[in-house]
């Protein structure tokens, strides 16, 4: 899918203001000038109907959940206050989108490779758009990504993460003596 | 897989316990890099690990309270590197 039918998309959303979309086609533009070789199909095919929830720390343990089934964004009200920088959160969330796939996104698979997941994500929402906040996300899971790619290589890591491969990730964890 | 269950647990421990909780990266870390030296690494390849490990200690002083295992890391990993196979060493023997 060209870039131009996913700013389509997003502009068909009736739920997103125009500030709204005019971020997200921002940050799109990001992902698609630092990653021109994946597929923007899904992401494209999403951003028509994704709808913007607000939530309590109840419903929402992080500042941003995204749910793959129902296909909506939930922001934790109360999280989001504590001064974070809002494009990265939210181009945290179109990566999630980005490579959503059943109940999960990414590389995971029933939760298995969650934290890993999450601090891929991260790594790759610095990577493209930095973070301008001091309040940071996924500290621990973070650091512990950064190590393991030491490990089994970061092409491996995004491999597995566009492709929704985890035993492509997991068999190379394990050829390298993860037990 | 000992090491992603752990990172697991410990992301679910922060989700509840928030700035509060124990983190277990310390325990995870040194998990991390007895996995490493089980398989043969260049010069650069070990510098590039160590300096992500050390490399992370303005993290440990931003949330110092939350990381009473960080102390085991540095300690372990002096001894584990001594360990490491260095990949191409008898070529730079030979040398």
């Amino acid at each position: 899918m060209k870039i131009e039918t996913v700013f389509e998309a997003i502009d068909s959303n009736q739920g997103l203001s125009d500030d709204m979309k005019d971020n997200f086609k921002e940050l799109v533009t990001v992902i698609n000038r630092f990653f021109p070789m994946v597929d923007l199909t899904n992401l494209g095919n999403r951003m028509k109907t994704l709808r913007l929830v607000s939530t309590s720390k109840l419903l929402t343990k992080d500042v941003m959940e995204y749910h793959p089934v129902s296909n909506e964004l939930c922001f934790n009200l109360e999280e989001i206050m504590k001064n974070y920088d809002v494009r990265h959160i939210l181009m945290n969330a179109l990566l999630r989108i980005m490579t959503a796939h059943d109940q999960t996104f990414g590389f995971d698979q029933n939760d298995k490779l969650k934290a890993l997941n999450l601090g891929y994500t991260e790594i790759l929402t610095n990577f493209v758009i930095g973070n301008e906040s001091e309040a940071t996300l996924f500290d621990d899971e973070v650091i512990a990504t950064n190590l393991i790619s030491d490990i089994v290589g970061h092409d491996v890591l995004f491999q597995s993460y566009f492709t929704n491969n985890p035993s492509m990730l997991v068999k190379t964890l394990v050829d390298k003596g993860v037990e | 897989m000992d090491i992603l269950e752990l990172m697991n647990y410990n992301y679910d421990l922060g989700c509840n316990g928030k700035d509060n909780f124990e983190s277990q990266l310390g325990k995870i870390q040194v998990m991390i890099a007895e996995t490493f030296i089980k398989t043969p690494h260049t010069k650069e390849e070990i510098a590039s690990f160590e300096a992500n490990l050390y490399g992370n200690s303005q993290m440990f002083g931003k949330h110092a309270a939350s990381y009473a295992s960080v102390d085991m890391v540095y300690p372990a990993w002096d001894k584990l590197k001594e360990q490491v196979i260095i990949k191409n060493y008898e070529e730079n023997k030979t040398k």
